[in-house]
């Protein structure tokens, strides 16, 4: 299991490294002190696995998390600020506190997904990210959230309104990144500035000039533009 | 309570309950002078207002009413105070329970009735009984004087009762406003008492680190910590510390970061000899010295440096303690705004106006400065 460690302290870097070697599923393939390097290193090596530390100098582990496109297994590292970890909804990622506990990291690792574990991995499959997930960071707030609870992307100039829940945070994405990440079946493009979760439809009513008006939950409407309606019809047979 | 600050003190138990004391042993002696004061010029005025409703021809008849006057101002004074003694023994006129009217009645009559026998006693002495030489008006003016007296002690009752009410609700408000410094004082010397527990589990962190890179290294950081906590502790016991021991708090803090940041991190430390002794609030250098960590080397990918000077101001009466690092002031979270109004509250507590903390940016530094007032440990 590819592994890096993400730590801006040369001697947590060490201490954690020293920890693993009992275990020798994990392999270290790289460590980075910043988020600049991690981001390197992440495209470099395409990790499995990544210790995080939160606090680091340029930026924190929550901005490398938002910044990636495909966010391997993350085990955050941190000496204090869990209270900042588990006020996220970050619940699919681990974190360990610092010092580390031998046997917290062993439970840890034993958690982590078979798969991995057993380097069953298939190379060539494409990676991606584990369940589906995206992290979104929006000023001091983040988010770790299933694609299939995301109702609607709108789009706002380079960045991407995300609709899920009663949240309405901002991405550092443009939507046509996200629509090329998107799976077609589930998501479609209704317009120039909206992608919307089929899933999440409640009602299809025609629109004034054409188009359609689509009711999703927490009474929001969006507009299928004409041209796309046509297409949709065409899709659906209607 | 300034003065208390440099007596060495046990607890700060102790150091409340003596200056509730203080206050109130001294409350206690203004409010006696307040009372003489009050009591002579009542009476005075009564006296002289009465003395010269006869007229001012001096006769020996004026004379003689007039010393019988004295007598009877002065036997007024003189009940008035016992009464005063005596209302205070029984509590009449405190707070709580039913207030007792009809004691006070009744004392303000006895008070009249003896103040009367008085009054015919003085007549009896300076003015040959001149009031008994008509014997059928006597019961009429007997009846009359003891009403008219009992109206001046009802009118004395009614002032005392409205200066001890007002005196009251000064102590009230003296004592509230005392117990809220005293609890604020508290609780900033805990929050600033406090290890940042982020520093320190990051440091056990790096200990454990060096215990198999470096013994000996990992041996004499566990070393300093322990010293740094211990400052700590005493941190939340004395009002304040000597600046030689907060300054060695502050040099084993920043040798702790020292290993986390290695090369991260240049500390410059410059202390004028000769003011070793000076004392301040514990743990006020540690603070800002942990903020210019967190807010400068913390968030630099490059070397951050630091520099930690105390010095005498140029007047020569004040110690001026100086910390600071390279970096941004407008990076500094909210935590670090909260924490430095902590620190200019608890200077104002301790020392009122004299002192001062302030946080600037100058050049790429950000330069927190704190002035106290010379005094000694």
């Amino acid at each position: 299991m590819k592994t890096l460690i993400i730590d801006d302290e040369r001697l947590a870097r060490e201490e954690l490294k020293r920890l693993l070697i009992k275990h020798p599923s994990v392999l270290v393939v790289g460590e980075a002190a910043n988020v600049h390097e991690a981001l390197d290193l992440i495209e470099r090596h395409a990790p499995d696995l990544i210790f995080l530390d939160v606090q680091m100098p340029g930026g924190s582990g929550f901005d490398l998390l938002a910044a990636l496109d495909i966010i391997p297994t993350v085990i955050f590292t941190t000496a204090y600020d869990h209270y900042a970890i588990r006020a996220f909804d970050v619940s699919a990622l681990d974190y360990l506190l610092k010092p580390i506990e031998p046997e917290r990291l062993a439970q840890a690792i034993l958690k982590l997904p078979i798969s991995a574990q057993l380097e069953l991995k298939i190379e060539t499959e494409a990676p991606h990210t584990p369940e589906g997930k995206v992290f979104i960071k929006d000023g001091e707030r983040c988010w770790f959230v299933a694609l299939e609870d995301i109702v609607l992307f709108e789009s706002e100039g380079n960045y991407t309104r995300v609709f899920f829940e009663q949240n309405r945070p901002l991405m550092l994405r443009s939507l046509n990144q996200l629509e090329a990440k998107l799976d077609p079946s589930k998501f479609m493009r209704i317009s120039r500035r909206q992608i919307v979760n089929l899933g999440f439809v409640e009602n299809i009513a025609p629109g004034l000039t054409g188009g359609l008006t689509l009711t999703l939950p927490h009474q929001l409407k969006v507009t299928m533009s004409r041209r796309r309606a046509a297409l949709f019809k065409q899709m659906n047979r209607l | 309570m300034n003065e208390n600050m440099t007596v060495p003190d046990p607890s700060p138990q102790d150091k409340g309950e003596q200056l509730k004391l203080d206050m109130t042993s001294n409350s206690y002696l203004i409010n006696q002078r307040d009372y003489w004061l009050a009591q002579s010029a009542g009476w005075g005025g009564l006296g002289l207002i009465w003395a010269f409703s006869s007229g001012v021809e001096v006769t020996e008849s004026f004379v003689r009413f007039a010393l019988a006057k004295v007598f009877c101002i002065t036997t007024g004074f003189c009940l008035s105070h016992l009464w005063r003694g005596f209302l205070k023994r029984r509590a009449w006129l405190e707070i709580g329970g039913v207030f007792p009217f009809k004691n006070i009645f009744l004392g303000l009559l006895l008070l009249s009735l003896i103040q009367c026998c008085f009054l015919l006693l003085s007549d009896v002495i300076f003015r040959n009984a001149a009031l008994f030489e008509d014997g059928k008006k006597v019961l009429g003016f007997v009846l009359f004087l003891t009403f008219l007296w009992f109206a001046v002690f009802l009118i004395w009752t009614l002032l005392y009762a409205m200066a001890q009410a007002q005196r009251r609700a000064v102590r009230f408000g003296n004592e509230k406003l005392q117990l809220q410094v005293n609890v604020k004082d508290a609780e900033l010397r805990a929050l600033q008492a406090q290890i940042n527990p982020h520093f320190f589990f990051n440091s056990l962190n790096t200990i454990r680190a060096l215990v198999y890179q470096d013994p000996d290294a990992a041996a004499s950081a566990i070393g300093k910590l322990a010293g740094m906590m211990r400052h700590s502790l005493q941190a939340g016991q004395s009002e304040t510390v000597r600046l030689a021991d907060e300054m060695r708090a502050v040099e084993a803090y920043l040798s702790m970061e020292k290993l986390r940041f290695e090369d991260r991190m240049q500390v410059d430390i410059a202390c004028e000899a000769g003011i070793e002794d000076t004392a301040l609030p514990p743990m006020m250098l540690q603070t800002l010295v942990e903020n210019a960590v967190k807010h400068g080397v913390e968030r630099s990918q490059i070397l951050c440096q630091i520099k930690i000077s105390a010095n005498t101001s140029p007047s020569g009466d004040s110690t001026v303690l100086r910390v600071a690092n390279q970096g941004q002031l407008g990076l500094a979270s909210n935590s670090t705004h909260i924490g430095l109004a902590n620190t200019s509250k608890r200077l104002a507590l301790l020392y009122g106006e004299k002192a001062s903390c302030t946080m600037i940016e100058e050049n790429g530094w950000v330069v927190a400065r704190i002035v106290l007032p010379r005094k000694l440990a």
